[in-house]
């Protein structure tokens, strides 16, 4: 069970003046289950591949760039189904709500499943619940909603067609950091309960070493690197050349290490660093 | 006259409930205080950051400055002049500039130039004086290069300079950014907020910075938190830093660093609780070994 | 990137670099000439006079015939029209219960003519001048008309801000589409009604976006000492130079021609 991209190369405007590769030779797969966090300066071409992971943006027929979701060739005629299974969340997704109130905007995606009344009414109900609307605001205009309660409704459009793998193109963007804690909190949960695979982008370093098991890191249209946060983070000077950064924590202990290289510089959290911080401080500076 | 915004006792209320507050249960129509008993001080030059969560009535406090809106009660002075005063409201609007949140919803002109020139056509400044102001103004803001682009070309960050040219061409003594670094990426925040630094020291404009991105205010003169249409507390980075407390209570996040030291003061540990950024915990880290204080790892040195 | 009906293409040519007034006048009056003209030389030397000035604003000639191919509909429409229903005297053929005259053959080429002498004259405005140009050549030309209470510069500012935002709607829409496909919106059943209902995800977050949009940049507007058109100076400004005198005689031997050619003395 996975998302598999194959050989995908993509250009933006073809045959114009405006001509600009997107990405180059992305060979890429995403398991059920993972919680990928996906970093790269804006215009590196995260937002393109992520459009591929559900067919909205397909692979040229003449170049060998091939899909899989599922196993399955993503193809003109089986996108709409396969499509079902990744849902995909947008930069600012409150400014696609259009219903009178939110449970009819969240039920949108499943008017084509044809469920019953009673099936319907669960699938919303749970998608809010997941996303931390209460019922009470089911029945209300979206347009009554906080900024934050507008994104999390949003989402839940997207979740209540409970899909496999959940892309989320910058969540939290212009949030503030309780709104943020909310959407991440209930991303692992999803993940963790239901076993959903969340690709993630950010631009927020220490949000992604917080919560992901695997970090892609996009540089000019390509993936430049591809492993575990500790590996990704341990490359601060690679990072840098790219215009990228670690976390401010890992930056701390970089330099620290530096100078005193008795001090672990494998520090990726808040949390790893207070833990390090308190074996150091154990010989010394205790009440 | 060295106290250059003053807000004494200020309220505001909302008479509808569409705002953006986080207060679900309030019934519709009633009047929302958005602000309530705010008073406080800016002084000329001053950098001063506001920092809240989403709807804690931060921006209210950024459009009384510049008479967008005018308070319920109390008074807001800029400048020694009541913002209240309908005859002086393009005096204080030309001398209190707006940086907004949405890079897009804020240009005006077709080119980077035009969209400068927008608030001189306002005063009415002589086309002459408007080109060489638009220049000296583009210098500031590092986008010569851009002079003539289409703002639908230019990066988030560019644009919000763009902004702050058009505003600074205005020749204000005061420039606020209601959070407008919020919609950037961290390149364009990091442009714009050395930006501001800048024409704080160079041009001595005062700054008030509205964000709740904690690492962005760590360099202001004063911070000053609001939660729930209240002035929790104001004071120094350092001080305001070392109150995990009423930031937690604000929905707010201290930058990593400083969360750490605020942990491990939770877990017990006597070290310094107002450590702000990375350079001052290196050094603070460093004085800790070098005293011995800080030696549970050592064993390894040769 | 489509090259659409008389989209601006940047140059330097004595066209571009005249006044949006020069050449909105140009445009009328070409217009009205080129209605009053109906005999074949009196074509001939407009075609002349138009690939002259084609020429001189060196817009590729593709793009003239481009814009052409896009009302080739019409040109087609209207000879069919010409050719069937047009009564004359010397009956060419008869084509089921029409009659074909030599009178509406000739009748029909005219207008043909003149449609795409129309088009191409008229294009060169659009492809020379920046809207931005345009909106305040008409800001210019309607300023008489304040006199009387018409709102001209508050016009023209709209035009100006639409523009502006045109690039951000169409990324704008371009967004919604995606993310409303992405919930499984499906843009192309073949019914009539469910092809209708299935825009409705797509316009109403796109007018509630225009909406936001309009009451933050009035407020923006506001907080820069926006106060509409009294006592604004203008940073761009329009001036006549030896170009808009180039294009005046150009326009005026034009005129000369047809009034020499209407007082009769050309008349075959």
């Amino acid at each position: 069970m996975s998302i598999k991209l194959e050989n995908i190369n993509c250009t933006y405007m073809p045959k114009t003046p405006f001509e600009k590769a997107a990405l180059y030779d992305i060979n890429i797969e995403i398991e059920k289950g993972e919680f990928v966090g996906i970093i790269g300066h804006t215009g590196s071409g995260k937002s393109t591949l992520l459009q591929h992971f559900n067919g909205l943006i397909m692979p040229d027929k003449k170049s060998t760039g091939k899909v899989y979701i599922d196993g399955e060739l993503l193809t003109k005629k089986n996108v709409r189904d396969l499509r079902k299974k990744v849902g995909y969340v947008f930069q600012y997704p409150e400014y696609q709500l259009f219903e009178e109130t939110v449970y009819k905007d969240i039920a949108f995606g499943l008017k084509k499943l044809k469920l019953s009344e009673q099936e319907e009414y669960e699938a919303i109900h749970n998608a809010a619940e997941i996303v931390g609307i209460s019922d009470d605001l089911l029945e209300r205009s979206v347009y009554d909603l906080s900024g934050g309660q507008k994104r999390r409704v949003a989402i839940a459009g997207v979740i209540v067609m409970n899909p496999d793998y959940l892309i989320l193109d910058e969540p939290a963007a212009g949030l503030d950091p309780a709104g943020k804690d909310e959407i991440l909190t209930f991303a692992k949960r999803l993940r963790d309960e239901r076993g959903t695979a969340v690709v993630l982008v950010s631009h927020s370093m220490e949000d992604i070493a917080q919560i992901s098991d695997r970090v892609i890191v996009m540089n000019e249209g390509r993936i430049v690197m591809d492993g575990k946060p500790s590996y990704v983070f341990a490359q601060k000077k690679e990072l840098n050349d790219i215009g990228l950064s670690v976390p401010e924590i890992t930056s701390l202990f970089c330099r620290l290490n530096e100078q005193y290289p008795w001090i672990s510089k494998e520090v990726y959290t808040v949390q790893d660093a207070v833990n390090v911080m308190k074996k150091l401080l154990s010989g010394g500076a205790v009440k | 006259m060295n106290d250059f915004i003053k807000f004494e006792n200020v309220y505001y209320s909302y008479d509808d409930t569409s705002d953006d507050e986080d207060n679900s249960e309030v019934s519709v129509s009633v009047p929302h205080m958005a602000l309530e008993n705010v008073s406080f001080t800016v002084k000329k030059g001053e950098f001063i950051a506001i920092a809240g969560r989403n709807g804690s009535g931060k921006s209210t406090i950024a459009r009384l400055m510049n008479a967008l809106l005018d308070p319920s009660e109390g008074v807001v002075f800029v400048d020694g002049i009541d913002t209240s005063d309908d005859e002086k409201i393009w005096e204080i609007r030309s001398n209190v500039g707006m940086v907004f949140q949405n890079p897009d919803n804020q240009i005006v002109g077709m080119s980077v130039e035009e969209d400068i020139a927008f608030g001189l056509e306002n005063l009415g400044v002589p086309r002459d004086e408007m080109i060489s102001k638009i220049d000296e103004c583009l210098k500031i803001v590092k986008l010569e290069a851009e002079r003539k682009t289409e703002p639908h070309l230019l990066s988030g960050g560019q644009k919000q300079r763009v902004a702050i040219a058009g505003v600074l061409a205005m020749r204000p003594s005061c420039i606020v950014l209601d959070e407008a670094t919020a919609m950037l990426d961290p390149d364009g925040r990091r442009e714009v907020i050395s930006t501001i630094h800048k024409l704080n020291k160079e041009n001595g404009i005062t700054i008030i910075l509205i964000t709740h991105h904690m690492d962005e205010i760590v360099h202001a003169d004063k911070v000053m938190i609001i939660n729930e249409g209240h002035l929790l507390c104001e004071g120094t980075p350092k001080e305001i830093f070392a109150r995990k407390d009423l930031i937690d209570r604000a929905g707010l996040e201290l930058p990593q660093t400083a969360r750490m030291f605020a942990e491990l003061n939770e877990c017990g540990f006597e070290i310094d609780k107002n450590i702000l950024t990375v350079d001052e915990a290196f050094e603070y880290i460093g004085n800790l070994i070098s005293s011995g204080r800080m030696n549970g790892g050592n064993e390894n040195v040769d | 990137m489509k090259v659409s009906f008389g989209q601006y293409v940047p140059g330097n040519s004595i066209f571009h670099r005249a006044d949006p007034r020069t050449k909105i006048l140009w445009t009328v009056t070409m217009m009205v000439l080129l209605l009053l003209v109906d005999s074949f030389v009196g074509y001939a030397v407009a075609a002349v006079f138009v690939v002259a000035a084609i020429i001189i604003s060196r817009i590729n000639i593709k793009l003239i015939l481009k814009s052409l191919r896009t009302i080739t509909f019409l040109i087609i429409f209207t000879m069919i029209l010409n050719l069937l229903f047009y009564n004359g005297q010397t009956l060419l053929f008869k084509f089921w219960i029409f009659d074909v005259y030599l009178e509406g053959v000739l009748f029909s080429l005219k207008m043909i003519i003149r449609i795409i002498l129309l088009i191409s004259a008229t294009s060169l405005l659009t492809f020379t001048t920046t809207s931005v140009m345009l909106t305040d050549g008409l800001e210019k030309l309607m300023k008489p008309l304040t006199y009387i209470g018409f709102p001209a510069h508050d016009i023209s500012m709209m035009m100006s801000i639409a523009l502006r935002f045109i690039p951000t709607f169409s990324e704008e829409t371009d967004r919604i589409i995606k993310a409303q496909s992405a919930r499984g919106a499906d843009f192309d059943s073949p019914k009539f009604i469910e092809k209708v209902k299935s825009f409705i995800p797509i316009l109403i977050p796109l007018f509630i976006g225009a909406f936001r949009r309009a009451e933050e940049l009035a407020t923006a507007m506001e907080a820069k000492c926006y106060r509409g058109g009294n006592s604004r100076t203008r940073f761009r400004v329009l001036k006549f130079s030896s170009a808009d005198l180039f294009i005046l005689i150009f326009t005026l031997l034009f005129l000369a021609f047809v009034i020499f050619e209407k007082s009769g003395w050309l008349a075959i």
